[in-house]
């Protein structure tokens, strides 16, 4: 007869060995590091590619950019619109023989512009955009002085920087909106509206930095006098120890100023006064100003 | 500042729900293991054929179901190993079980009817589909319904 | 289960029983939702684990009515067994279950 039992059955066969914190640990550090990886990549991806996008593409998507900054608007503080208007045909006919000195490729065409009162800042972002701060100008004596500032600028819209600082970004910010579901990219919206005051890595400043002073050298003759601003944010930030915008977009201004020095003529040239017309803006401005 | 909030819900729940699911599981466990002790004499196969030892038997259906869910912890614990794929070691312990709290069952009410056996046991496991939540956002939850039955063979209480 | 009448079995051949008549194929099904607060209950419960007591005891109902209906088929028939009974469960909505028992309608007798 045969025998029908149900002996016990080692049942843990089924359940394997498990540490749950260990495991949870060990999994979320390899997801931060897979991560890491996927963003790094996109990030370096999209900016070793963004130059490859022709310049001209750059110009249409600032318009609509530029429309809902306020960056560039009328400023209610300065009643001086006449003279603001001629003082910037005067910063735009600088700008374009700056840009014949550096030999700017034919389809980029430089707009200079101004924006706010306080800080005394510029910058330069997409579509040949180059934005001067009023407080710089107040606070810039001579031409020299001014051209370096305009000739770093358009140093970055040559070297394509804006485009590859907004690309980098957007990039991330389209993969991590993608990555949590927030699919109406806010996140998105956000890094461009904010990229009117993007920022550049060190070796790009410098790379400007030396290109602006070549042109300075082609342009006058000489790059000595270039140094003002760099002196007078130096010193500003020594008098106010927090100039949050300026560092934002232009760090480290002592050691470029020795990088500037070090390019000058070592006898003394003449620097230049600013152009009448400029010199007729900053002499409408009040004094003093707040910007908000 | 709310995405801190968040996170910081989400790790207090792990913590809680990691120690409420532990201590679960063992005080399951210690049943289970007590019960399977008490119902060994009943015996279970799935063969469809019960030997001719039992051709005076009378028989009846019986089965055993249960709904289990994993908590919070191992579910997450879970969802990353997904990306990453391998065991899901943290919810083998919920469907071993569940599995042998079904057949647990399937057992008692073998037992209530008299029963000596049990043939052609079938599991069963069935997913059951996300909970709604209040907020009506759909929520993976992992929750799946373990069913055992077969035939159970007993002596009628008027014949014995 | 719980008719007297009708005898269920997952097995086709019983020993000691010969099948006299097969009646066909015999089913019972029913569709529950769990209601909403049961649903809440259950998802608090599903956060710490362990059985989800809300959704067996409504299974279980669920099964045992679809059981009934089949067994009210095979009396249709005639029936006094159904072998061959085999439950499925299938989710057809969120919150929402269909419970299927089938099995085949017989006449057996008790073999003397």
């Amino acid at each position: 007869m045969t025998e029908y039992s149900n002996p016990e059955v080692p049942h843990e066969v089924n359940v394997g060995k498990s540490r749950p914190i260990l495991d949870f640990l060990r999994l979320l550090s390899g997801l931060c590091l897979v991560l890491a990886a996927v963003v790094s990549l996109v990030y370096f991806g999209a900016r070793f590619f963004a130059p490859k996008i022709p310049f001209r593409y750059e110009g249409a998507f600032n318009e609509s950019l530029l429309k809902g900054s306020h960056l560039f608007g009328k400023h209610p503080a300065f009643l001086c619109a006449a003279e603001e208007k001629i003082a910037l045909q005067t910063l735009q006919s600088m700008a374009e023989g700056l840009s014949v000195a550096m030999d700017l490729p034919e389809e980029m065409n430089i707009h200079v512009r101004f924006f706010g009162g306080r800080d005394p800042n510029a910058f330069a972002t997409l579509g040949g955009n180059v934005a001067i701060s009023r407080a710089l100008l107040k606070n810039i004596h001579t031409e020299n002085g001014l051209a370096m500032v305009l000739a770093h600028e358009i140093a970055h819209i040559r070297h394509r920087d804006p485009i590859v600082s907004l690309g980098g970004g957007a990039a991330v910010a389209l993969l991590l909106s993608a990555f949590t579901g927030n699919a109406d990219g806010g996140l998105l919206a956000a890094w461009v509206a904010d990229s009117t005051r993007m920022s550049f890595s060190r070796a790009q400043e410098d790379k400007a930095d030396s290109a602006a002073l070549a042109a300075l050298k082609t342009y006058y003759g000489y790059s000595n006098g270039a140094d003002e601003f760099f002196v007078y944010i130096i010193k500003k930030r020594s008098e106010t120890p927090s100039l949050p915008v300026f560092f934002g977009t232009h760090p480290m201004p002592e050691a470029r100023l020795q990088a500037i020095l070090s390019s000058f003529d070592s006898v003394s040239r003449p620097l230049k006064p600013l152009p009448d017309e400029l010199l007729r803006l900053k002499s409408c401005w009040p004094g003093t100003w707040t910007d908000d | 500042m709310e995405n801190i909030i968040a996170l910081a819900v989400v790790f207090l729940m792990s913590v809680v729900t990691y120690i409420c699911g532990t201590i679960g599981e063992k005080r399951h466990y210690r049943s289970i293991r007590e019960r399977e002790g008490r119902l060994k004499n009943i015996l279970v196969f799935n063969e469809k054929m019960p030997p001719a030892a039992y051709l005076k038997h009378e028989f009846t259906l019986v089965a055993g179901s249960v709904v289990m869910g994993s908590d919070y912890f191992r579910q997450v614990l879970a969802w990353l190993k997904k990306i990453f794929g391998g065991r899901l070691t943290s919810l083998e312990s919920v469907l071993d079980r569940g599995r042998r709290e079904a057949i647990l069952r399937m057992k008692e009410e073998a037992a209530r009817m008299g029963a000596k056996a049990v043939f052609n046991v079938r599991l069963e496991t069935s997913m059951l589909a996300g909970n709604q939540t209040t907020d009506g956002r759909q929520q993976k939850l992992f929750c799946a319904e373990f069913l055992a039955y077969g035939t159970a063979l007993y002596i009628p209480m008027n014949a014995s | 289960m719980k008719n007297e009448k009708i005898m269920l079995s997952n097995i086709e051949y019983l020993p000691g029983y010969t099948i006299t008549r097969h009646l066909g194929l015999v089913q019972g099904s029913t569709v529950r939702a769990k209601h909403i607060g049961r649903d809440f209950m259950a998802g608090l419960k599903n956060m710490v684990g362990g059985e989800l007591a809300g959704y067996t005891e409504l299974l279980n109902e669920s099964r045992q009515e679809a059981t009934d209906r089949m067994i009210a088929q095979a009396v249709g028939v005639g029936a006094n067994a159904v072998i061959n009974v085999r439950f499925s469960t299938a989710n057809i909505a969120s919150g929402a279950a269909e419970i299927l028992a089938y099995g085949t309608a017989v006449s057996l007798t008790r073999k003397e």
